[in-house]
């Protein structure tokens, strides 16, 4: 009966999940597509001050209002998505690159330099990854950089981990044992065999993680730790308007909303992708 | 009573209470004891010599209930006595004679003396103390006790400005006895004879201050005054809607249309004496121009600042000074002329191939409105054909960021308002714009332009050695002449202090000077 049930039930969530996955993807598009043209599709200079409309609510002529140096909210939504974009990628791209080195040579070697990469990475593990990121901008200085460096650092320990385990498994797997007896070289077997078998996680974390930048990114900005005024970036937008939310509600809810939509896209693209590529998860 | 008497009973006792609950709510509001006061800054540290209560201004609004001082100000800033029955000025001024009431006691219950109070002055006038307060006390050179009642204050040079230093918050005085305990003591158990002791205090969140019923002017409003940092505006303000705080200060002016149709608050505002601005650093070569410093000034929109960023809750200065303050003369009005400026700028070789660039240091959540501003001011300039880059420095970092030595110096513009809490146009003269002894150190007190003008050093003396008030008036009119037309800063506004209560709050003052003081308040 339970077989039966779930035999039923298992193509149509087969189906839900593909779409999870479409949706996920197609906003993503969307959001590269604003973030490569956004200048181009800008109603307004996003840097365009009209202190004559300081505070407009939404209108015909600035369909989101404006802000409270009267600068046309969508426009600086639209040119703010390369900065939130790029900083999201980059970092997750640079965390993917450092988390995967390490997690492959702490997960393949084994013995000393798995240990050394596994105090290293339990002790960045200890401080939350916000925490972490609040104290490396502070040292490396409030910019887009500085955000970059905070989000790649807080981001690769919890990858390196994830790789060295999946590593881990894929090391005691027969075929990598027959690679090796047959003499094939440690790099072209990691290369080869190895990573392509952790590939799949590796991916679903990383998208994962992008969204989770998102989130990391605009915290900082709100706090007043990410790219400096008048450069637009979502979360200092919601941080300099946060005080005025009950007499210019549309100053916050237009980035708050670009942000959980951004956050949306990558998590379902995530989940869409782990049903994919993941065979061993089916639940 | 059956068991329908007693439902019906309770029914009638209810809705007595729904319908009487307006006149319920009034009648607990008028029995209560305790006032509570959300703070947007925080009170860190009491003692008065010492960080000169870092926390600007939540501590001096805190010391001015805990400890008294020999002068006071009234709500509109005039001097009045407190500990001090009198303070008289020797014609030279040269020293000062003043007599103290003969029943003012400390919280600890020794007596307020002639004794006491040169200990608290010869610490004031340590030098390795409260460096931004040093031109309230460097002039004094010693203190005299002939009698028990009696303290003579000698001075190195002729100060008119005397009274205006004995009345600063700084001027606070604590007792000995406490300072004897250990000099660490004051900052967390302050020792005063004022009209509140202090029952608790959490630096940074909460104090709780008690009646002193030894004080010598009677027992004050309310039993009980609490301060509680509420640094977030948005929760300030629904701290006070829900009744949770009876006073806030610093209430954002774009919220205070929203706030004036809730029935139950009342707001309170008063001009204020802190003219902000971007402090030019004048070591740079470019702003050594000026043509430069002219054109910067014309660049900026300031009226409409005003009008449009602080909804008429601000106006642009017309002099160095704000129009309320003890000296001020009006100088010229503001212009906005960019057409101009560019001119200027052209003149002084600036253009479109090689462009004027500054830096630009603002604080975000120190001064009204700053970051917005700040954009503004950028915006404009660039306007004008001037690149800027701004920085935005946390609130608790910036002081530290802005007053560095020359050659630490990162910016070229920095935000700046001084608030002259003695109400005295000569001190926040002398504070900004008289000449640092060494330009490559840090500034003396607050003149972070490394502004330099003999001429304004010397009317600046002579204001300090007349007594007579229209001599000295005339002095700083000069003064504030030629440093408005050397324009080291570029000038912006004036904000008033907007701070709001609950209705039925009573004796709230918000001074000119952005103290909110709950001194004579009662809820």
């Amino acid at each position: 009966m339970a077989e039966a049930t779930a035999g039923v039930a298992a193509p149509r969530r087969r189906r839900r999940r593909s779409l999870f996955f479409a949706i996920g993807a197609s906003l993503l598009a969307l959001f590269v597509f604003l973030a490569a043209f956004g200048p181009l599709i800008a109603p307004y200079d996003p840097y365009a001050q009209d202190l004559l409309a300081l505070l407009d609510p939404p209108s015909a002529a600035h369909w989101l209002g404006a802000d409270q140096v009267g600068r046309d909210i969508l426009s600086r939504l639209i040119v703010g998505t390369r900065t939130t974009l790029m900083i999201a990628l980059v970092s997750v791209a640079l965390a993917g690159v450092m988390g995967v080195a390490l997690g492959l040579v702490a997960g393949y070697f084994g013995g000393a330099a798995d240990r050394a990469i596994t105090i290293f990475i339990d002790l960045l593990l200890t401080v939350p990854n916000l925490v972490l990121a609040i104290a490396i901008v502070s040292a490396v200085g409030a910019s887009a950089v500085g955000l970059i460096v905070a989000i790649t650092a807080s981001f690769v320990p919890p990858l390196a981990r994830l790789v060295r385990g999946r590593v881990m498994e894929v090391r005691e797997e027969d075929f990598v044992s027959a690679v090796r007896t047959i003499g094939m070289s440690r790099a072209r077997i990691l290369v080869r065999h190895v990573l392509p078998n952790a590939a799949s996680v590796i991916v679903i974390e990383l998208s994962l993680l992008a969204g989770q930048a998102v989130l990391v990114a605009s915290a900082l900005g709100f706090l007043g730790l990410g790219v400096q005024p008048p450069d637009p970036e979502w979360g200092a937008m919601l941080g300099a308007s946060r005080e005025l939310l009950s007499v210019a509600p549309h100053l916050v809810i237009a980035p708050g909303l670009a942000i959980t939509l951004l956050v949306f896209a990558f998590n379902m693209l995530g989940d869409g992708l782990r049903d994919k590529l993941d065979p061993n998860f089916s639940g | 009573m059956n068991r329908r008497e007693v439902f019906t009973t309770i029914g009638t006792v209810a809705a007595a209470g729904v319908a009487l609950h307006p006149d319920i709510r009034a009648l607990a509001q008028a029995g209560k004891e305790t006032l509570t006061f959300g703070q947007s800054t925080a009170v860190l540290t009491l003692d008065p010599a010492q960080g000169s209560f870092t926390g600007y201004p939540a501590g001096y609004e805190a010391a001015l209930c805990i400890y008294d001082r020999l002068l006071d100000f009234d709500a509109n800033m005039k001097i009045v006595p407190q500990l001090a029955e009198s303070a008289a000025m020797a014609p030279d001024l040269m020293s000062a004679t003043v007599k103290l009431r003969g029943n003012a006691k400390f919280h600890d219950g020794t007596p307020v003396n002639a004794a006491a109070v040169k200990i608290n002055l010869e610490r004031l006038m340590d030098k390795a103390r409260n460096p931004t307060n040093r031109p309230l006390w460097d002039p004094l050179a010693s203190v005299e006790t002939p009698d028990e009642r009696t303290v003579v204050i000698k001075l190195k040079a002729p100060f008119s400005q005397l009274p205006n230093s004995l009345a600063h918050g700084s001027g606070s005085i604590v007792s000995p006895a406490a300072l004897q305990a250990g000099e660490g003591n004051i900052a967390k158990n302050p020792v005063g004879a004022g009209p509140y002791k202090v029952a608790s205090f959490s630096p940074g969140q909460e104090l709780v201050l008690e009646a002193f019923d030894g004080y010598w002017n009677g027992a004050p409003a309310s039993k009980r005054l609490v301060f509680k940092t509420i640094s977030e505006a948005a929760t300030r303000i629904s701290a006070l809607r829900t009744g949770a705080v009876d006073v806030i200060d610093n209430v954002p002016v774009a919220l205070v249309s929203q706030l004036k149709q809730d029935p139950a608050i009342e707001i309170l505002s008063s001009p204020g004496l802190r003219p902000i601005g971007f402090a030019l650093n004048l070591t740079r070569a470019p702003l050594k121009d000026a043509k430069v410093r002219q054109a910067l000034n014309l660049a900026v929109p300031v009226k409409t600042i005003a009008e449009r960023v602080f909804f008429n809750f601000a106006k642009a200065p017309d002099s160095p000074l704000a129009f309320n303050t003890v000296g001020y003369k009006s100088v010229s009005p503001l212009t906005y002329d960019p057409a101009k400026a560019r001119a200027l700028l052209a003149e002084a070789g600036y253009d479109a191939q090689k462009p004027l660039t500054l830096k630009l240091f603002t604080p975000q959540g120190l001064f009204p409105g700053d970051v917005s501003v700040a954009e503004i001011v950028a915006n404009a300039l660039q306007q004008a054909g001037v690149k800027v880059e701004i920085t935005k420095i946390e609130a608790a970092s910036y002081w530290d960021a802005v007053r560095q030595d020359a050659a630490n110096v990162k910016w070229d513009l920095a935000m700046f308002g001084f608030n002259p809490s003695n109400a005295s146009g000569l001190y926040h003269l002398a504070s900004l714009f008289k000449s640092n002894a060494d330009d490559a150190g840090k500034p003396d007190v607050w003149n972070m332009a490394r502004y330099r003008n003999p001429e304004v050093d010397a009317l600046l003396k002579e204001a300090d050695s007349t007594a007579d008030q229209a001599a000295q008036n005339a002095a700083l009119g000069k003064a504030q002449e030629l440093i408005w037309r050397d324009n080291p800063y570029i000038w912006l506004q004036i904000n008033e202090n907007v701070s709001a209560v609950r209705k039925g709050v009573a004796g709230v003052e918000v001074w000119p000077i952005v103290f909110t003081v709950v001194r004579r308040a009662r809820a």
